[in-house]
């Protein structure tokens, strides 16, 4: 009895301790268990948390964004619908996504609303389907910007004249679509129109004058020369022809004005030229004896350094045919002009006659050309000087004036213009 | 048969939990809650040992016997209270308390060894151990209830099993010691099993703590 006792003692102690190390067990796991269940809790407390941070963080910037977005929407928005060109968008199918208010003025004529345009092919707008626009759109799609003039029936069914330009949109090649910009140039094309009608008087005007200028100093050569053969005394004789070279050369100036397809310029080497050769034929000095030489590049000058230009030359010219070949003595006259740096020039006048006389320089020269020439170069802002060697030189090394600086230098001076 | 259990068995089963517990407390923090539990808990398997041996050699002296209960009551007392101290985590020094406390409830345990030495009779243990055990027994449970409210309890897994352990050591020597309740130990002898059950979970403890552990760590 007692060892049945003890059997069952051993076999309920054993029973109990695994029953309780057991119950034991199952309470630390479903411990551990319910800690990490509230560690899991808490990431994903936080998890939410962060990402309640995030959402937060982003909704505040998409706020921002939608506000700056819708900012610019409006900016660009209020710059459409105040633009005073048309403005249409056509997508790939050259069909209308959005036109702005002053379509609505342009198309009036159509009684296209410019809000009922969305959606419409381009070609179903009376506008656009200009005959002269015909392949405008579907040139578009090539990529490239185009701009075309054309004439349509505006309000009161007037013509008006309008400038329709595409930008294409190209993305990776393809075409999306393109702006298309209208704008009714017809009150600047009415502008252009008198302005081109107003220059083309003013031209014509100015010719004129060139032309009765030119005229009227013929006529003043033309008393000269008739008071010429009543003169005897040969000094002024010489003199009334100095005054009749002067007239000529001035005279030519506006012959070449007159004839220049440029009413303020002339090609001064042309106009070298035939003062030399009237001084020629005035002095009666053939070519063969005197050859000339002169070396002129393309140089365009205006008629406010032309003209004391042109006397200078006339002057040395003269000179050289009066006194640098005596007794049929043959030889050259040079002139030369280089441009040496910006609006400046070198004219040189030389030739290889008899020289000019030692007892004469330029500072007390006492005759009227040399005087006149000096005051010539004054007026040019340039300076003169002689070269004596083989070859008897003037060099003068001047600037392109224009007429406010001979009005300056008038006024300086108090020098009496010549003409 | 019942002595074999009693000391031959059991000192095998101390010796086997010493050395068990002793490598599972080598990678515990000894500066934790559960490494002093750990410490601790060693000093108690090698006093138990030592007891054992004792009575072994000097066969079952009496002096040998109330001696070493008087001093496994005390540390028995020391153990759950520096624990529940510790648990408490106050940030106040009670250690002066705390010596106080283990200091009164020492007193009826060297009274009911001297008187039983005097007398002749082991009613005084058995007495001042049933009221002692109560107190350890509930000691026990505020320790586990508190470890289980622990934030790190996957730290101090080892001393939940341990505390499980002197739970169920306590109560049943309640049972033993018992002479007001049931009288289980005069009919059934289950008493005296009480080391050897305890024992055994403890030894079993050591096999699913070391378990837990290897899964979580």
């Amino acid at each position: 009895m007692e060892n049945q006792v003890q059997t069952f003692v051993i076999f309920s102690s054993a029973f109990l301790i695994f029953f309780i190390l057991f119950t034991v067990y199952l309470i630390v796991k479903l411990k551990l268990h319910d800690l990490k269940l509230k560690k899991s809790e808490a990431d994903l407390r936080e998890l939410n948390q962060s990402l309640q941070n995030i959402v937060q963080e982003r909704t505040k910037e998409l706020h921002q964004s939608e506000t700056q977005f819708r900012t610019l929407y409006e900016q660009h928005r209020e710059v459409l619908d105040n633009s005073p060109a048309g403005i249409i968008k056509i997508n790939a199918n050259l069909a209308i996504e959005y036109a702005n208010p002053e379509m609505n003025t342009i198309l009036v004529n159509a009684s296209q609303r410019y809000d009922l345009l969305q959606g419409r092919f381009i070609r179903d707008i009376a506008l656009f389907g200009n005959s002269d626009l015909q392949d405008f759109f579907q040139e578009l799609k090539t990529g490239f910007e185009l701009s075309k003039e054309i004439e349509i029936a505006g309000k009161n069914k007037k013509m008006i004249t309008v400038i329709v330009k595409g930008v294409p949109i190209i993305e990776n090649d393809i075409f999306l679509g393109a702006v298309i910009v209208v704008n009714d140039v017809s009150e600047i094309k009415e502008i252009q129109t008198r302005l081109t009608a107003s220059l083309q008087e003013k031209e014509l005007l100015l010719k004129e004058i060139n032309h009765r200028v030119k005229n009227n100093m013929q006529i003043i050569g033309s008393m000269l020369k008739l008071q010429q053969r009543y003169i005897d005394d040969p000094d002024i004789k010489r003199l009334t022809r100095n005054s009749l070279d002067r007239v000529k050369t001035m005279s030519l100036v506006h012959e070449k004005l007159y004839y220049a397809a440029d009413l303020s310029k002339i090609n001064f080497g042309d106009y070298v030229k035939s003062i030399a050769i009237y001084l020629f034929g005035s002095y009666g000095i053939r070519p063969s004896k005197v050859k000339l030489d002169i070396n002129i590049e393309n140089i365009f000058m205006e008629i406010s350094t032309a003209i004391p230009c042109g006397l200078i030359i006339n002057e040395l010219i003269s000179n050289a045919l009066k006194h640098a070949f005596p007794d049929d003595r043959e030889g050259i006259i040079r002139v030369e002009l280089l441009p040496t740096e910006k609006d400046k020039y070198l004219l040189t006048v030389s030739d290889n006659g008899i020289g000019f006389p030692e007892k004469i320089n330029l500072e007390n020269a006492e005759t009227l050309g040399l005087m006149l020439t000096k005051t010539l170069v004054e007026q040019l802002h340039g300076n003169m000087r002689l070269v004596r060697n083989e070859w008897t030189t003037f060099i003068i090394e001047y600037k392109n004036v224009t007429l406010s600086t001979f009005s300056e230098v008038k006024n300086k001076n108090g020098t009496e213009i010549l003409f | 048969m019942s002595n074999f259990f009693n000391y031959y068995a059991s000192t095998i089963l101390y010796l086997l939990n010493l050395v068990a517990w002793y490598i599972l407390s080598r990678k515990t923090d000894r500066k934790s809650v559960n490494g002093i539990v750990l410490n601790y808990f060693l000093v108690f398997f090698m006093i138990f040992l030592c007891w054992n041996i004792l009575m072994m050699v000097t066969s079952r002296s009496n002096i040998v016997y109330i001696l070493f209960w008087s001093l496994v009551s005390i540390y028995e007392l020391f153990f759950v209270l520096i624990t529940l101290f510790r648990l408490a985590r106050a940030k106040k020094d009670y250690s002066d308390i705390f010596v106080i406390i283990v200091a009164i409830l020492a007193i009826p345990i060297i009274l009911a060894a001297i008187l039983t030495w005097t007398n002749r009779s082991y009613s005084p243990i058995n007495t001042t151990d049933f009221y002692n055990l109560i107190l350890l027994t509930l000691g026990s449970i505020l320790i586990l209830r508190s470890l289980l409210l622990q934030e790190s309890f996957l730290d101090n897994i080892e001393s939940f099993f341990i505390f499980s352990g002197f739970t169920l050591y306590f109560g049943l020597h309640i049972l033993a010691s018992n002479a007001l309740s049931i009288d289980f130990m005069k009919n059934f002898n289950f008493g005296k099993y009480a080391n050897l059950i305890s024992l055994i979970f403890w030894l079993g403890s050591v096999f699913l703590v070391w378990k837990i552990r290897s899964k979580h760590s």
